[in-house]
């Protein structure tokens, strides 16, 4: 193994505690946590404290760090954007940036220009994306021809059960209560649902529907969750997510053609539980993904280490970063639209 | 029928009437030869009741009926007609009653042959949900989506969403899978081929664990044959015939072309 490789991180919230710093942990031939910023300074020291990393209370800091090889940016999605452009400008080796890689058509087309020109390469921290199982699915796509109902269905219990089940967090953040029940809160809410959770399916979502036609319907269910039904060019799109008090989670995606389907579960965010399991099924059979130890994080990780040593061409990745990242944007708009109009 | 059991069946329903009055020896003894007529559900099926009733039939069994018309049900209105549904007769679902909800989401999605009919998918449907009473016919959305599936989806009211998907495939059996999505709790149902007694598979999860209930390997075909024998020996009436018609008329416009 050649040199670790020094992380530096730009926010220390639950994503930092329960997912990045454990799958560090487990990498830790490969990389080593250097520098942790956030704007809560006391936090920053306390999450630092345990790896041994510096702590600051600014993402600048981390981008001036010259002993900072790579950074991941776990900061509040609005700010993703700004942190990809200076991660660029700082001439870092490689940088994980959490979804969604923008809020706005603009802000990823922004970002999109600026990573090309830099060749600064990129992850973006959508652990699905990364998943043994899916990655096993890929190689497989070619042989399986058109979709015409796909299905996304996201029925998570609250993140707390999770973000306890893999680490001690300190300071958790408020969550915030519900809003009101105007269009305009809708319309934010949606928008965070879709950038927030729905984005882990796109991958799948742009293999089986590359493009989203137009929004059919869109159902808001209160306290949990939504419903949205779409139209790709050549399919029926059903996507919904829900957050209850169950105590299991339900995450996955159907793909029915005439004669074949494909179907792959994930496990939860937060904990380290492996991997997904995918199928194909046929008339003549059901062929499935070999359940593997590892899981999104580890291998989004190991993505990170392979193109900052070089050892892969990093313009793949961005440009599907860059794609998923528009899908996600175009279908958040396109589900806000019909909202504005249709209440 | 050439096993010489008692039961009458038309041409496309021989295979079904056959299997299951095969594995009905004793219940059957007593049936005689014009008792039950088996039709199929295909088009102009109460045409097909219409004639059976006038050959003495006490019983029309109608395998997987498509939609007719309101108005084709009139020269039938007094006659005794049993529907097998694919998956709605299947008997593990008597076990759903206990299940009374009108929040949440509400999500069904059925698989069905390349060959079937999308149109008796969505009947049969409708049918599940007006037992629950939900009328699909309000304020329903629904999206073509070509000829190989078709979703509708509906806001029955302000707390209630329904979702309904019908696909077609030859990659899996026939299949639904129902699964309804509460703030506390979760009921999960698959009912598997009518053309297998697989158990269905009922499932309610809450935030303490999950309870699987007891289900039996008994077709959907064999509970109907049953249902319907016990009519001819009990002069029990159904109503399935009034509660298609009602469920018919909330929704003339999925007979649209």
């Amino acid at each position: 193994m050649s040199q670790r490789l020094n992380v530096g991180i730009i926010g220390a919230g639950p994503v930092t505690q329960a997912i990045h710093i454990p799958t560090l942990a487990a990498l830790r031939d490969e990389f080593c946590i250097a520098h942790i910023a956030d704007v809560d300074i006391e936090l920053a020291r306390r999450v630092a404290a345990g790896s041994g990393a510096r702590a600051s209370d600014s993402a600048a800091a981390v981008f001036e760090d010259r002993t900072v090889d790579v950074v991941a940016i776990c900061s509040p999605s609005h700010l993703h954007a700004e942190h990809l452009e200076l991660a660029s400008s700082a001439g870092k080796r490689a940088v994980l940036c959490e979804k969604p890689l923008g809020t706005t058509m603009r802000d990823v087309d922004h970002a999109a220009r600026v990573l090309r020109a830099s060749r600064t390469p990129l992850v973006l921290g959508a652990m699905h994306a990364y998943d043994p199982a899916w990655q096993w699915a890929k190689r497989r796509l070619d042989d399986f021809g058109h979709a015409h109902t796909v299905q996304s269905k996201i029925i998570l219990p609250r993140n707390v059960r999770f973000e306890d089940a893999a680490t001690e967090l300190f300071g958790r953040p408020d969550r915030p209560g519900a809003s009101d029940d105007s269009v305009n809160a809708r319309v934010r809410f949606i928008r965070d649902m879709i950038l927030g959770l729905t984005v882990h399916h796109v991958p799948q979502l742009r293999a089986f529907a590359p493009r989203i036609a137009r929004i059919d319907a869109v159902h808001i269910i209160e306290r949990m969750g939504y419903a949205i039904v779409a139209s790709g060019t050549e399919s029926n799109i059903v996507l919904t997510a829900f957050m209850n008090e169950g105590w299991r989670p339900d995450w996955g995606i159907r793909a029915v053609g005439e004669s074949h389907s494909f179907a792959i579960d994930f496990p939860p965010s937060f904990v380290h539980a492996g991997s997904g399991t995918a199928s194909f099924a046929s008339a003549s059979g059901t062929t499935s993904s070999p359940v593997s130890e590892s899981n999104g994080y580890l291998e989004e990780w190991r993505r990170v280490g392979t193109l900052a040593r070089g050892e892969r061409d990093a313009s793949e990745d961005l440009e599907d970063c860059i794609a998923d990242a528009r899908y996600a944007v175009d279908l958040a708009e396109l589900t806000t639209a019909w909202l504005e109009v249709h209440g | 029928m050439s096993h010489g059991k008692s039961i009458l069946a038309d041409a496309q329903t021989q295979t079904i009437a056959a299997v299951v009055a095969s594995r009905l020896p004793m219940t059957l003894q007593d049936v005689d030869a014009k008792s039950i007529a088996v039709l199929s559900g295909a088009a102009r099926w109460p045409q097909r009741v219409a004639e059976s009733v006038s050959a003495g039939t006490l019983v029309s069994l109608v395998i997987g009926p498509e939609p007719v018309q309101v108005a084709e049900l009139e020269d039938i209105a007094g006659a005794q007609v049993l529907f097998g549904w694919r998956f709605l007769s299947d008997p593990a679902l008597d076990a759903l009653q206990d299940w009374q909800s009108r929040t949440g989401v509400l999500a069904m999605t059925m698989t069905i042959g390349l060959l079937d009919s999308i149109d008796a998918a969505v009947l049969e449907i409708r049918m599940m949900l007006s037992r629950r009473g939900i009328d699909l016919g309000n304020a329903i959305q629904r999206t073509p989506g070509g000829a190989r599936g078709s979703i509708r989806t509906m806001h029955a009211d302000d707390a209630l969403v329904v979702i309904v998907v019908v696909q077609r495939t030859e990659a899996h059996l026939p299949e639904l899978y129902l699964e309804w999505t509460e703030v506390r709790r979760r009921l999960r149902v698959h009912v598997t081929s009518d053309a297998t007694a697989r158990p269905a598979t009922i499932e309610l999860t809450d935030a303490h664990g999950a309870r699987l209930l007891a289900t039996n390997y008994e077709s959907s075909h064999r509970r109907t044959m049953l249902r319907a024998i016990d009519m001819t020996r009990a002069s029990t009436w159904s109503s399935e015939l009034e509660e298609l018609r009602a469920v018919l008329r909330s929704s003339p416009q999925e007979l649209a072309p």
